[in-house]
């Protein structure tokens, strides 16, 4: 018997346990009755000015050696780093820093981008090491410090005074956003000990340059303070990957009488991910509170998992784009596009684009 | 093709179950989530090549249903999982840590997880139900599997296809 095929019988073993203690019995006749609910997925266009947000940390369980990389961020979101695009990563990044009377160093981790989109991890170390208990930049006193560390479950602030620490509020991101046509930056962070975090920053761009200056820059607040400390890393990120591109038409009207109409999509594929942008007219303008969203499905109405968008830009007079980004996938002779409001519940129905 | 409805819960209701616990980690959401799978085939117009392509579908479904149950903010009042799990009448505590230590697995490699294993489903198989690209299914596959042999050790056996 090979490795595989006694892990599958391990494996069978343990779950039939749980086929065999639930008796599921579905009535049929009450089944055929039931409508169908349907779940809508709330996605909220991203605003042209940058938006951050945290995002809650993991189990203790895959604890990081040293520090958290790209790989690891990405394994607590829906974002997959394809196999081709893992050897993309930059790992050894020279940065340039000015001199600084700050309280912590910061170090440019990893990086990886490709034409779409940039990801990077940087390291906020303090200097001095002991004093400080080093959070995230929203977080409260009394946020548990499992939001973002696995040594403790207790409140930060509870923490900080067990141990006569300084709580510091630990924050970021590049600082060159119109240079490098980034919209919007999501930011995550995970503690590597105390008085050390790591941060990842994600967020797409427009720049299409294979080499990009990019300017990141890392704050601290300390607590009672009203000072907030700044250090600017700026290096050079290289876009080692390949991109190709392929256009999808609809027909004249298909998207049926509705206030909008899709005219066409661009796929564009690297190894990192699949980018869908759609164009479309809309009568009722391009404001956020409109809320005409897309999401890419497939011939049965199941969404494609999204890993990001873009807000509406006004590509012309009249004409706007919106951007899906999904894990690397094949799209094939057709493409599905569904139109929804995403602070409502409609969904407005699906159009049918043909590849050129 | 269109096979009968009552056929087809016979057949996979409870593989069905297994794949949504697996996913939402509460048997009630996972009844919720096998049920309304059904309706939606009951309420497609759907047609399918063969059985195969039915039973990829329902899984489909399933998981996306499973994922979309996990985002929600409304749960279903339920005991707490360790108390689920420590009334399961497991064989032996190897079977009960696996069991354990696989729910503990990051959701994503969970599902790749558990479709290769349990539903004896090939990479592609995997890629076309999850609408992921094959190299991210051995990519999930691969970590899955390290972090279970982090993990269990000696009871998990190397199974990771090496190039050559």
């Amino acid at each position: 018997m090979t490795n595989c095929e006694k892990n599958r019988e391990r494996y069978k073993k343990a779950f039939d346990v749980l086929a065999a203690s639930e008796k599921i019995s579905l009535e049929v006749d009450q089944m055929k009755n039931k409508k169908q609910t349907s779940n809508y997925k709330k996605s909220v266009a991203a605003a042209v000015a940058a938006l951050v947000f945290v995002m809650a940390a993991g189990s203790g369980v895959y604890a990081a050696a040293r520090h958290w990389g790209i790989l690891d961020f990405a394994d607590r979101t829906a974002m997959d780093v394809p196999e081709e695009a893992v050897p993309q990563i930059q790992t050894e990044i020279e940065t340039a820093q000015e001199t600084n009377d700050t309280i912590f160093q910061c170090t440019v981790k990893e990086a990886l981008c490709d034409s779409q989109t940039i990801t990077v991890v940087y390291e906020v170390a303090a200097k001095e090491a002991g004093k400080y208990l080093f959070v995230p930049e929203d977080a409260l006193p009394e946020d548990r410090m499992s939001d973002w560390s696995t040594v403790s479950d207790l409140t930060a602030e509870e923490y900080a005074a067990g141990k006569g620490l300084t709580i510091v509020n630990i924050g970021g991101g590049i600082r060159n956003t119109e240079e490098l046509g980034i919209g919007a930056q999501s930011i995550d962070f995970l503690s590597v000990s105390d008085d050390v975090m790591d941060i990842c920053v994600t967020c797409g761009k427009a720049e299409e340059g294979t080499s990009m200056d990019v300017a990141m820059v890392a704050t601290a607040h300390v607590s009672g303070s009203e000072e907030v400390m700044r250090l600017q890393s700026d290096f050079v990120l290289q876009d080692m990957s390949t991109t190709t591109s392929t256009t999808y038409l609809c027909s004249e009207n298909a998207s049926g009488e509705q206030f909008f109409e899709i005219e066409k999509a661009d796929v564009i594929q690297t190894e990192l991910g699949t980018y869908v942008d759609v164009y479309y007219s809309n009568e009722k303008g391009e404001a956020l509170e409109n809320g005409l969203s897309f999401r890419i499905v497939d011939q049965t109405g199941e969404a494609y998992e999204s890993t990001g968008g873009s807000g509406v830009i006004c590509v012309e007079n009249g004409l706007y784009r919106q951007r899906c980004m999904l894990n690397k996938c094949e799209i094939g002779e057709t493409l599905y596009v569904e139109a929804f409001d995403c602070w409502g519940k409609e969904v407005y129905g699906v159009t049918e684009l043909l590849r050129e | 093709m269109r096979t009968p409805i009552e056929w087809l819960i016979n057949a996979y209701q409870t593989n069905l179950f297994v794949a949504a616990f697996n996913i939402c980690k509460n048997a009630e959401d996972a009844k919720d989530v096998v049920q309304d799978t059904f309706i939606a085939y009951h309420t497609s117009k759907q047609q399918f090549h063969d059985e195969q392509h039915i039973r990829a579908w329902l899984f489909r479904v399933a998981v996306n249903k499973a994922k979309d149950v996990n985002k929600s903010f409304w749960r279903r009042n339920q005991m707490p999982l360790e108390d689920y799990v420590e009334q399961l009448p497991f064989e032996s505590k190897e079977d009960s840590t696996l069991f354990e230590t696989v729910l503990g697995l990051p959701e994503k490699y969970r599902i790749v997880i558990h479709l290769f294993y349990y539903e004896d489903y090939s990479i592609r198989e995997i890629a076309q139900i999850l609408h992921i690209s094959e190299s991210n299914v051995k990519t999930r596959l691969s970590r899955g599997r390290k972090l279970l042999k982090d993990v269990l050790k000696e009871a998990w056996a190397d199974d990771e296809l090496r190039k050559k």
